[in-house]
């Protein structure tokens, strides 16, 4: 029933919502009173688990073997859902209009309106040392208040669309506590909800010109249509 | 006198000393050879009770025998953080053996501590100390003789290794991501091990250690001095130990922040290519 149509619309949002995250740093204070600074690795958390096995090392692997290496941080789309309450009329699509040119020049596309959606993300936070925490979600925070937009070029004609991205409820998980068996785990998660949109296929608009019409009797001839 | 003292031996010296010896014959017959690495603190967080800055620089080899022995107690298994490694082990150390090899020479350390590493040969794997039980077997013969140690695979966090072993130092290393230059006006490949130097004239303005190198590019670990003009023909980069290659500039060098090190754990390079094409709002909410 449903035609194929792929736009890559919500890999862009995934990888916008990544890059917001992949310049974060932590600083260890060395013994001579310099700084050692860490940038913190970030990646998409769900992949396939032969493709961790195989490009990560594992008890398999030679070398010397360590549990992890941290501070880490991860990210994950938890959900999607339509967003109503931004939803306009289905039936009048557009053309967009290019203006990089200096004046308004028909992109030649006409494009189905878009779908408002919600997308959730989840943004994991691990490290061994509270101060690492502290430190990231200092450079994390102050950005959201509540909301922070980026813009995306979401094709050669949909561009610098906004895109906020809210701040939700935050989670900050130290296990501690219990016997000596297992160490303190610091694991934050933070969750975002971005107002996104997903656009349909672009479709050419056809062009006519040459176009004249006239009605008899009135003795009226109307303007010639260049390009519609 | 509750006790029994013609038949409780619990307080007879001789008897204790032959349940040690006998103890310690064990563990050296039956034992491995394992590094005990301590760990140097720093500068401990009162608030947080916690030390980044701590380093691990030296190491013991005590023998330690190996209660779990029908594995490590654990698995890899997949987080939202990648693969983790959960190997658990259980290792008995003989009191008199620590306090011989390791006490006697650092006299700070009078037991086996929690958070300290031991390096265990067989596999490669550096396991961190969770726990130290001193009353398991409890008073035989009236006498503590051993330690059971709990440890799993160490969490490392860029805490710094340098204790001249390359097994264990690797983990430290290979943290380290060393400085890439794309270098131009030359021809030649510098050899991994050669020492570069950025010359000015006669005058040595910096030098490093290539670690990695393909044609013109290559990368420097243990930089000293100024290494990284960019575009400035009035300078030269050549090995003494490889008089064939010789370049005129630095066309350009990337000192590279910590990333993810030796494995493709982060994503954050892809990222940035992949968003370049976006157009965000950066406002610094600071600014």
């Amino acid at each position: 029933m449903f035609e194929y149509t792929y736009s890559e619309n919500l890999k862009k949002i995934v990888i916008a919502f990544g890059s917001l995250f992949n310049n974060i740093d932590v600083r260890h204070k060395n013994n001579d009173g310099t700084f050692k600074e860490i940038r913190v690795p970030l990646a998409y958390a769900s992949q396939e688990k032969f493709i961790q096995r195989y490009l990560n090392p594992s008890s398999i692997t030679e070398g010397t073997r360590i549990e992890n290496q941290l501070p880490r941080m991860s990210y994950i789309i938890s959900g999607i859902a339509p967003d109503s309450s931004r939803k306009r009329g289905r039936l009048n699509p557009y053309s967009p209009v290019d203006g990089s040119s200096g004046t308004c020049v028909p992109s030649g596309y006409q494009v189905a309106n878009e779908i408002p959606i919600n997308i959730n993300f989840n943004l994991y936070i691990y490290t061994r040392h509270t101060d690492d925490t502290m430190q990231i979600v200092e450079q994390i925070m102050p950005y959201f208040v509540p909301d922070h937009i980026i813009k995306i070029d979401f094709n050669e004609v949909i561009k610098n669309v906004n895109i906020p991205i809210t701040m939700g409820p935050n989670n900050l998980s130290e296990r501690f506590d219990g016997d000596f068996s297992t160490r303190r785990i610091n694991i934050a998660s933070f969750s975002f909800v971005a107002k996104a949109y997903i656009f349909g296929k672009l479709v050419p608009t056809t062009t006519y010109s040459g176009l004249s019409a006239s009605i008899e009797g009135l003795g009226a001839t109307f303007g010639i249509i260049d390009e519609y | 006198m509750a006790t029994n003292p013609y038949l409780n031996l619990t307080n007879r010296h001789s008897e204790q000393d032959l349940v040690e010896d006998v103890t310690v014959e064990l563990i050296k017959a039956t034992g491995q050879d394992c590094l005990y690495i301590p760990r140097k603190y720093f500068n401990i967080d009162k608030i947080f009770g916690e030390d980044p800055a701590s380093s691990f620089e030296k190491t013991y080899t005590v023998e330690m025998y190996i209660l779990s022995y029908k594995g490590f107690e654990g698995t890899d298994i997949i987080t939202q953080f990648g693969v983790e490694i959960k190997d658990k082990i259980n290792l008995l150390v003989a009191r008199r053996r620590f306090k011989q090899q390791i006490s006697n020479y650092d006299t700070t350390i009078s037991r086996p501590r929690e958070g300290d590493l031991i390096y265990f040969p067989l596999s490669k794997s550096l396991f961190e100390i969770n726990f130290v039980e001193h009353e398991n077997p409890l008073y035989p013969l009236g006498k503590l003789y051993s330690y059971v140690i709990t440890a799993e695979l160490f969490t490392y966090s860029y805490e710094k290794i340098n204790t001249q072993n390359n097994n264990i130092d690797t983990v430290y290393n290979i943290s380290q991501d060393d400085s890439q230059y794309i270098l131009a006006g030359g021809t030649g490949s510098f050899t991994v091990g050669n020492i570069v130097k950025l010359q000015s004239g006669i005058t040595v303005l910096g030098e490093g250690t290539v670690s990695y190198s393909n044609n013109n590019i290559i990368k420097l670990s243990g930089i000293t001095g100024t290494f990284g003009y960019t575009g400035n023909t009035s300078y030269i980069v050549y090995s003494n130990s490889n008089p064939g290659v010789c370049y005129s500039s630095i066309q350009n060098y990337t000192i590279p922040k910590n990333n993810i090190l030796g494995t493709t754990a982060g994503i954050n390079d892809n990222l940035q290519e992949e968003a370049e094409e976006l157009n965000f709002d950066i406002n610094n909410p600071f600014d």
